[in-house]
């Protein structure tokens, strides 16, 4: 008969567990038990979730097909409530028996809640679950004012989360200073720094007496007296282990349930994993040690007891873009026999410190700068004697090529600390699975896929060894001009050529093609703010005629309408230029503008006149429309003046050019009745604040757009929405939609290097947006002074008999003034 | 019937470099294309779906100069008046001699696609 395995607890360590179980062979019918209504996620993730850069479904583990597939029951929202270790069986707190043979406690811990008066009021909150990330979630935004209690990692992450949801965040700590557990004062002093940069503010050796309000948290009360306002408070002061079941049942619990090194409990049924856990006085709280205790217990319970676990030097990263953290080890410098090296760089923000002993690291703090961290990791989980690297423990050799720095890791290095992936492993599924993306990589050894903090080391190992994989990163542009993207910008920069034919002449095969040449055109353009050659044989008929040439090689014209905001004259106008042209079809766009179809290229020019109306640019990579909802002016539900602002966000970006087409959207509310949540750019109103939601579309495609950033004012969320359009000119591939653009680069890139970017860098993107926009013009200008030849065919006085008497023709172009 | 007369078109000023420019004549559409140092001619309308050939971008193809159609991006070779893209040894269209002598286009004399019928 097959022994029934009771499992507690639905988290990262129980599950992981259940999953190694599954790779031996068991004959166990598997229930388990998790008081949280989710199927198993990623806890480490939920800061990613907070700060917008991820979904609740980006950070599923495993899916309920998971639980069926393996024949598991699972039974959540339910909370077991005891064991009876007599009759073993468990009783949740619904009042439902079940009978096991082996049990699994996997309970994890819980936030401590430190004795602060009033910690019951609303708006205070933990953060650990998902529902906790929901409910921080649907409170923060621009205005409010949260205050964060505990500057730890968590206590960091929320604050970083929050921050880039809008609010205004206080850090306040007991400690003398941040992270102290994993860092020194100085390393906590420069962090703190890094934080108040990106505009956090950080109280140290604070105490919190009591949170201030009627029944609404209002502000954070010291014991210094001082008041901070606060209308949301995130506790984050440590956590503490489920142990309560455990201990009532009669199992030998100090601050954890006490395990040995075959994580087995004082009971011989029962065994226990994760953060409940005590092994030999330690209590672990990251999941790489977790998960290395789950690996063991699989062992253990399948009848496979050998492996043990003993413990564990878990390494911690920050997982904040811009106050990079690495701590690893023992860094207490006042021990006997130990020696410190440092670098400090105020300016730069950077701090290192080395804690040698007998030529051994023994403890590694990193701060502003932790780019090197798996070289020490190496060290220090080996015990690699470092006598011969003694004079450049901080300044790691030059590095020639990609990959050389990973080519000196030993196989058994490990890559990814959350999943316990080796250098050895990664190796090997490049060879034997032929993986050759970060994407196949994940899937096959899931390295990267825990807190992500390896995957720009996973990157250079591949780079290194998978020999696809440089091929993909070599991916250029066509076989005219053998280069990519990236190193054509570069060339056209540094090279200062501003023209087309230059880049083809010198670079390429001299002619080019339909893909090349509309490539460098915009290359060009860009890279010189407009004060570039023009070479319209590089351009697509599009772009040579401002129209869209259609299947019969007529061509449609679309006038500008901002806003998709229009006057009854301006419609007249249209009429009459429909029926002067004979215009064969008139329709209401997708984009909320009017279209003119089937017109001959000769008209173009006059019918532009005409009309006296802006290009919409509907023919060409570049500023399409901002489509608006009535928003504030009329809608009883806007928050926000949305057509007034839609028109002023056209107004600002059009006649641009864009790697790919800019669509945009501006709504006054979250109703989005303009669709502004998957448009490239999208601004939507809510009380008080506006949302910038980026790298949205539905074509080709449907993706939902990402934060950028929540602000106040309509003036700051124009500016965001600047930083982020020119960013995407200036780095974008050709044809590259911003959907693809953010994914490339990852949407916490984007912001820190947009909206979180220094004031200098900001002040560079608006400035080159300025220039850019200065030198450009209405396109349908052109029809005063149109590019001679272009719109109409050659004309022969006569009618070319034999007699040759053929009349050259003058250049008799129509110039319309 | 005797070699066809060369007749002068335009001016070669008046075919903008590396662009094509469209020329009616004998009820014919021909799309003519400055090469810098030659012009050529072919009929303007792409095999495929008469896409207007004089609106596509000049390209290169295995060494030939080619014009892509801007509707669907096939390569017409502009010597053979061959499709070599997306498969080498397409359908043809028409091409038509011409040359340019003292900075004028010039054509040889077609029979009209009436007189031709
Ligand atoms: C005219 C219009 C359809 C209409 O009758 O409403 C239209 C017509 C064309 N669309 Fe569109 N799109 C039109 C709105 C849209 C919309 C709706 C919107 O903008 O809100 C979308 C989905 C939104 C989006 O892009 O995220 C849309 C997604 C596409 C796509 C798919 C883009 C993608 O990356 O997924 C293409 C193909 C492409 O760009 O590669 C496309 C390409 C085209 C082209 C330009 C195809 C071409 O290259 O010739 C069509 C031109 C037809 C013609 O003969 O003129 N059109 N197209 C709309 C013009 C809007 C305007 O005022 O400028
Ligand atoms: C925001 C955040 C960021 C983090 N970042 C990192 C990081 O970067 N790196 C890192 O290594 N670690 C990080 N951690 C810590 C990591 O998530 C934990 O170490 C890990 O989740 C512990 O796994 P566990 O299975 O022991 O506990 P959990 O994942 O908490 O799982 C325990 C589960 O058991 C359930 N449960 C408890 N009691 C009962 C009961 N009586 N009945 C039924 N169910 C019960 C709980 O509700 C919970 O779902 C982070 C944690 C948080 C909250
Ligand atoms: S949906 Fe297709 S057919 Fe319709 S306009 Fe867009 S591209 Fe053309
Ligand atoms: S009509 Fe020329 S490629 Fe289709």
């Amino acid at each position: 008969m097959k022994q029934r395995l009771a499992v507690i607890g639905n988290g990262m360590a129980g599950v992981f567990t259940v999953e190694q179980i599954l790779k031996h062979n068991h004959d166990f019918e598997i229930t388990i038990f998790g008081d949280e209504t989710h199927v198993n996620y990623n806890r480490i993730l939920l800061s990613s979730v907070l700060a917008g850069e991820k979904d609740f479904d980006d950070i599923v583990i495993n899916d309920i097909d998971w639980y069926r597939q393996n024949g598991i029951q699972a039974r959540l929202g339910l909370r077991v409530d005891s064991i009876d270790l007599a009759a073993k069986t468990i009783r949740s707190a619904q009042g439902c028996t079940t009978a096991f043979d082996k049990l699994l406690i996997a309970t994890g811990s819980s936030p401590f809640l430190p004795p602060i008066k009033g910690i019951d009021k609303n708006g205070v909150f933990v953060f650990r679950t998902m529902d906790d990330a929901k409910h921080l979630l649907a409170l923060s935004g621009a205005g409010v004012k949260a205050v964060v209690i505990g500057g730890g990692l968590l206590g960091l992450e929320a604050a970083r989360g929050l921050q880039l949801q809008g609010c205004d965040v206080t850090v306040v700590h007991l400690g003398t200073h941040l992270m102290e557990r994993q860092l020194d004062f100085t390393g906590g002093q420069f962090l703190k720094r890094k934080l108040e940069s990106l505009g956090i503010a950080v109280i140290c050796s604070a105490s919190t007496t009591a949170i201030a309000g009627e029944t609404y948290a209002e502000g954070v009360r010291l014991t210094d007296g001082r008041e901070i306002a606060a209308n949301l408070v995130v506790i984050a002061a440590g956590i503490k282990p489920n142990t309560e079941i455990a201990k009532s049942a009669g199992l030998n619990v100090n601050r954890g349930i006490v395990v040995n090194e075959y994580l087995e409990t004082s009971h011989p049924d029962v065994f226990a994993v994760g953060e409940c856990t005590e092994f030999q006085g330690q209590l672990y709280g990251l999941v790489a040690p977790l998960y290395e205790q789950g690996k063991v217990l699989a062992a253990t319970i399948t009848g496979n007891r050998g492996p043990v676990f003993s413990g564990y030097t878990p390494a911690t990263k920050l997982k904040i873009m811009g106050a990079d953290v690495f701590s690893a080890g023992d860094f207490e410098d006042q021990r006997e026999g130990v020696e410190c090296v440092r670098l400090e760089d105020p300016s730069l923000g950077i701090y290192k410190k080395l804690i040698l002993k007998d030529n051994k690291l023994e403890g590694v703090i990193l701060v502003g700068d932790a780019s090197d961290d798996h070289r020490f990791m190496d060290w220090l989980r080996n015990g690699v004697d470092l006598t011969e690297q003694r004079r450049h423990l901080l300044t790691p050799t030059a590095i020639s090529g990609p990959g050389e720095d990973v080519a000196a890791l030993p196989d058994s290095h490990t890559v990814c600390g959350c999943n316990g992936v080796s250098k050895g492993t990664i190796i090997e599924a490049v060879h034997s699975h032929g993986v050759c993306t970060l994407a196949q990589l994940k899937d096959k050894t899931r390295a990267a896929t825990g807190c992500g903090s390896c995957s720009s080391l996973c990157q250079s190992l591949l780079k290194a060894v998978a020999p696809d994989y440089a091929e993909e990163k070599a991916k250029v542009l066509c076989d005219c001009v053998k280069f990519s993207q990236d190193q054509l910008r570069e060339i056209i920069h540094t090279q200062r050529l501003k023209s087309v034919q230059e880049v083809l002449d010198i670079y390429g095969n001299g002619i080019g093609c339909e893909i090349c040449k509309p490539a460098l055109s915009y290359l060009v353009d860009v890279a010189w703010q407009g004060d570039h050659h023009e070479d319209r044989s590089a351009r697509f008929i599009n772009d040579r005629v401002h129209a869209n040439i259609q299947k019969d090689g007529t061509f449609s014209v679309i006038p500008r309408m901002r806003g998709g905001v229009t006057t009854p004259a301006e419609l007249r106008k249209i009429a009459d230029v429909a029926e002067k042209y004979n215009v064969p079809l008139v329709k209401v766009t997708g984009s909320q503008r009017i279209d003119l179809l089937g017109v001959k290229k000769e008209d173009l020019p006059k019918m532009w006149e005409d009309l006296g109306m802006r290009s919409g640019q509907a023919y060409t990579k570049g500023v399409r429309m901002v489509k608006t909802c009535v928003g504030s002016t009329f809608c009883r539900f806007g928050t926000q003046d949305s057509i007034t602002t839609g028109i002023e966000l056209e107004r600002r970006f059009e006649d641009l050019f864009t790697p790919h087409k800019t669509k945009m959207g501006v709504v006054g509310c979250p109703r989005n009745c303009a669709e502004a949540t998957v448009k490239d750019i999208g601004l939507i109103g809510q009380e008080g604040s506006w949302q910038v939601v980026v790298g949205g579309a539905a074509g080709k495609g449907v993706r939902k757009a990402d934060l950028l950033i929540t602000v106040e004012t309509t003036e700051e969320a124009l500016e965001a929405a600047a930083l982020f359009f020119q960013y995407y000119r200036e780095n974008g591939h050709y044809l590259e939609r911003t959907y693809d653009f953010v994914e490339r680069l990852g949407m916490e890139k984007v912001r820190r290097d947009t909206v979180y970017a220094t004031d200098p860098v900001k002040q560079g993107l608006l400035d080159r947006l300025d220039r850019s926009k200065e030198r450009a013009s209405d396109a349908w200008l052109e029809r005063y002074s149109p590019r001679p030849f272009q719109f109409s065919p050659i004309e022969i006085n006569g009618n070319g008999n034999s007699n040759g008497l053929v009349q050259i023709e003058e250049t008799k172009e129509k110039v319309h003034v | 019937m005797s070699n066809p007369q060369w007749v002068p078109i335009t001016s070669i000023e008046n075919l903008p470099p590396n662009e094509g420019r469209s020329l009616h004549w004998h009820g014919l559409d021909i799309a003519l294309f400055n090469l810098g140092n030659r012009v050529v001619a072919v009929e303007n309308k792409c095999p495929h779906q008469n896409g207007p050939l004089v609106d596509g971008i000049v390209s290169t193809f295995d060494g030939r100069v080619t014009v892509t159609c801007p509707l669907h991006t096939r390569r017409i070779c502009l010597e053979s008046g061959q499709t070599v893209k997306p498969a080498i040894g397409g359908p043809c269209v028409r091409t038509f001699p011409a040359k340019i002598v003292d900075g004028i286009v010039m054509m040889q004399e077609q029979r009209s696609e009436a007189e031709a019928a």
